[in-house]
Order: structure tokens, then C-alpha cells, then sequence
């Protein structure tokens, strides 16, 4: 435990340099990765109208049918900007099958900084299956962790310091598709649409 | 009767070596047709925990790991289940993953972490774990495995073989992971809690991008790899079960920008 704090002091101004020389490769491998990100292509799943705007309620700018080919340039939250039969628009992310892409990420995002010498020590270790099956149970960390336990109204004070309001918001049972990814294709999933596909018991 | 019996037995059987299966087996037939009960949740949940930590200790940084809690506390306030022991520790490993133990107790990896930007997307991966516990996906594990009854027993006997015998049982089920369907319950409903605690919906997606690009960068994504389903699978099966609330809570939160302020000098 003491290695990491006087590593940390001792080694400030040179790991300091480091981890910017390290940041700067970052960020090119990011800029080499983007380019091909971005132009794997994508289809739609069903025939979908390209908006303006992130809404559903936005401006149409073009109708597209199901299977376009849709180049993918940014995710914002739910919504997607694509570039489609020669327009740029926004279209929701369920419309789109991404095979097994994710949307290019959005190099702003990236930043790492500052982190390297507070979220590790020289001591980090992999944690594989292997790492777990040879470990000893140590329950004097565990007493360790309960003691950072807070009281629910302190993270109360902390939520409301930083301005979050709480919503009112049920649960959502499993879609179409994770019922897919469960199971070996038992059968195509059609065009119904199951209001409820939920395979689990949720009776709790 | 016939249940103290039978706990009387696997106590008298987990004092010998050579009767351990018996033990188990007993103690695991007594177990089945006993009710959950929080107090067998929190024992489980030491057990995980401790094997856990046998292997990656809690990272020596006070302010992150206060703030962990205060986030993940606040997101646990908004489950069925706001009065477990909820504690949340971050965990010196190079390893990209996080566990969920039985009866709240939730551990993150320092690799992880550095994966971060924003507290809407520490709240995604923290309502995820909160998700599994409210689901008892773990609990539930283990009381299939009929090995608590004799865990319980076992524990109380430092450095037998039993000890040994039961930490290599939780391993294996951490290292085997749950069903697909369970992660992507809590997929499912970590959106929902963290959307309820006033989080990014969407961060969840987000998550999923990272872990893609950690995984395609070859970072220590193994285990977590072996253990879920394909992060672009997850954010699929995710985008196709948004709805109205959930989309109006898919911006940027007013506390975003604290997760960065913890790594100031």
C-alpha cells in the first residue's frame, strides 16, 4: 500500500511527462482508428424516415428504406448521425444493425489524463480466472470495504450538490433481441412484436 | 427438526477431510428447501467478496473511493432494496471489470476506472452491478450450488482444508460467470436506475463502446469478455428496448463533470 504513495510523490514530475508522451500516442492511435470506424457500413433494419434532428418529431429530410447501406459519423445518447443515399440526418439506433460494431467513438471523449497514478499502483495485478482460483480469501479486506459504507441520506446531499433530480421510471422488460442473444436462433423473430418476451423471472 | 439435524451433521462432517462432499451434498439438500434470507445473502456475499480481494486489494485512494459510494449509494436509493449494507470499493487490478457480490457489496477495478470520463458512465457501470444484486443473480447461483449451509460452517474454521475447498467453489463461479440473459437484465435495469438517480440513460452505450475499443485494443479485457455477452450485442439488445422516459433521459447530467474533478491535484 505505502509503495503507491511514495511512488507517487517521489516519481511526480517524471511520471508526469511520461503519462503526457503516453496521452499524445493515445490519442494517435485514436485518430488512426477513427477513419475506420467510421466507414464500416452499416444497413438499416426497417424503413425509416432521416431527421433533422435528434427527434422524432424533427424535420424529415429523407425517407430510407430498410437494408440502405448508412455510413455512421456520431452517437448522441439514443440517436445516431449517419450519412444515407447521399444525405447527412439523425436516425434512432435501434434502426440500425451494427453486426458487431459499435458507433465510431467520438475522439472528445477519450481524455485519460491524470488518472495513471491514482487509479493504479506498481502492485496491479490481472485478476484472471486463474488469479481468482489461486487467491486466498482475505476477509480483513472485506472489513476494509464495509467501512467505506455510507449512510443513504449522505448520498442524498451528494446528488442534490451536483443538481440531479430523481425520475419515476419502470422497469423494461427484455426486447426481441436479447431473447435472440440468449437462446441459439430457435426462430426467426418475425415482424410481432412481443410486448412482453421476458424469459427470466422477474417476479421479484 | 429434520433441517437442524441435518446442519448439525454438516457441522460434525466439515471438521473432516475426508467427509467434505458428504458435507456439501447434505448441507447443500438442507439448503434448497430452506427460504433466502438476508442474513445467508450477506454471508454469501463475504464469501464473493473475500475471494475477490484475495486476489486484488482495495486501491489506497480515500476521495475516490468516498466518492464511489456517494454515487453508487444514491443509485441504490432508488432500488426496492435501499437498505442493504451497500458498500462500493475500487480494487488496485489491470484488469477492465467489475463484480457484484451478494447483498451489496460491489467492487470496480482501478482499470476500469481509468476507462471513465464522466460520473453519468461510472453510474452505469455501478447501476449494473446494483442490478445484479436486486436481481440476486449471484445469491441465486450459489444456493443452486448447495454450498453455503457449508460455507457457513467451513468459514468458521481458519485455514482448514474447507476453507480452501470453498474459496476454489466461489471462484469458479466467478470465473464461469452468470447466464447471458442475466447481464442483460442488468443491462436493462441499470439504464433504468441510473435514469432514475438522474444519470445519462445512454452512458450505458457508452460503456459498451469503451469496453468494445478496450477490447480491440487488447487491454486486460479477458474475464469480463469470457463472462458477458459481446458489448456490441449488449448495446443493441439495449437500444431496441428504449422507450419515451427512457429517451428523455438520455443527456448529459448537471454531475457529469465531478468524475474528473476526483483526479485533480
Amino acid at each position: 500500500m505505502d509503495i503507491a504513495k511514495t511512488k507517487f510523490d517521489d516519481n511526480n514530475n517524471c511520471m508526469y511527462y511520461l503519462e503526457k508522451s503516453l496521452n499524445f500516442l493515445f490519442i494517435l492511435v485514436i485518430f488512426e482508428l477513427i477513419p475506420f470506424n467510421v466507414s464500416q457500413a452499416q444497413v438499416l433494419i426497417s424503413a425509416t424516415d432521416l431527421k433533422e434532428s435528434q427527434s422524432a418529431e424533427g424535420k424529415t429530410v429523407k425517407s430510407l428504406p430498410a437494408n440502405t447501406t448508412v455510413k455512421l459519423i456520431k452517437r448522441e445518447g439514443f440517436w445516431v448521425e449517419i450519412e444515407a443515399a447521399g444525405s447527412k440526418g439523425w436516425v434512432k439506433l435501434s434502426t440500425i444493425n451494427m453486426g458487431s460494431q459499435s458507433p465510431g467513438l467520438n475522439p472528445m471523449d477519450t481524455g485519460r489524463a491524470g488518472k495513471g497514478n491514482i487509479v493504479s499502483t506498481s502492485a496491479a495485478r490481472g485478476l484472471s480466472a486463474k488469479d481468482l482460483t489461486l487467491a486466498k480469501p482475505d476477509p480483513a479486506q472485506f472489513a476494509e470495504l464495509q467501512k467505506l459504507s455510507i449512510s443513504a441520506a449522505d448520498a442524498d446531499k451528494f446528488a442534490k450538490s451536483g443538481g440531479l433530480t430523481t425520475r419515476q421510471i419502470a422497469l423494461l422488460a427484455a426486447g426481441p433481441k436479447s431473447a435472440d442473444q440468449a437462446k441459439p436462433k430457435a426462430q426467426p423473430s418475425g415482424n410481432k412484436k412481443p410486448k412482453k418476451t421476458d424469459d427470466d423471472d422477474d417476479d421479484d | 427438526m429434520k433441517v437442524f439435524y441435518f446442519f448439525i451433521v454438516g457441522l460434525v462432517l466439515s471438521f473432516s477431510n475426508f467427509a467434505q462432499d458428504a458435507a456439501i451434498n447434505i448441507g447443500g439438500t438442507n439448503l434448497s428447501i430452506k427460504p433466502e434470507t438476508l442474513a445467508e445473502e450477506l454471508s454469501a456475499g463475504k464469501l464473493v467478496t473475500s475471494q475477490l480481494m484475495g486476489t486484488a486489494k482495495l486501491l489506497p485512494n480515500p476521495r475516490l473511493q468516498n466518492y464511489v459510494n456517494l454515487v453508487g449509494r444514491h443509485i441504490a436509493n432508488q432500488t426496492e432494496r435501499k437498505d442493504l449494507p451497500w458498500s462500493f470499493g475500487v480494487i488496485d487490478s489491470t484488469a477492465v471489470n467489475a463484480f457484484a457480490a451478494p447483498g451489496g457489496y460491489i467492487l470496480l477495478t482501478s482499470a476500469l476506472i481509468q476507462l471513465l470520463d464522466t460520473e453519468d458512465e461510472l453510474a452505469s457501470v455501478l447501476a449494473h452491478e446494483i442490478a445484479h444484486v436486486i436481481r440476486k443473480h449471484h445469491y441465486r447461483v450459489i444456493r443452486k450450488q448447495q454450498m453455503l449451509e457449508f460455507g457457513m460452517n467451513a468459514v468458521e474454521i481458519e485455514g482448514a482444508d474447507n476453507v480452501k475447498k470453498l474459496s476454489g467453489m466461489v471462484a469458479q463461479i466467478l470465473a464461469r460467470g452468470l447466464d447471458k440473459s442475466a447481464e442483460y437484465e442488468a443491462d436493462r435495469d441499470g439504464m433504468v436506475y441510473a435514469a432514475r438517480a438522474g444519470y445519462d440513460a445512454s452512458s450505458m452505450l457508452r460503456i459498451m463502446e469503451k469496453l468494445s475499443e478496450a477490447t480491440a485494443k487488447d487491454e486486460a479485457t479477458q474475464l469480463l469478455i469470457s463472462t458477458h455477452p459481446s458489448p456490441a450485442a449488449r448495446q443493441s439488445a439495449l437500444s431496441a428496448v428504449v422507450n419515451a422516459d427512457i429517451e428523455k433521459a438520455g443527456v448529459k447530467s448537471s454531475a457529469s463533470a465531478r468524475f474528473s474533478l476526483i483526479f485533480e491535484k
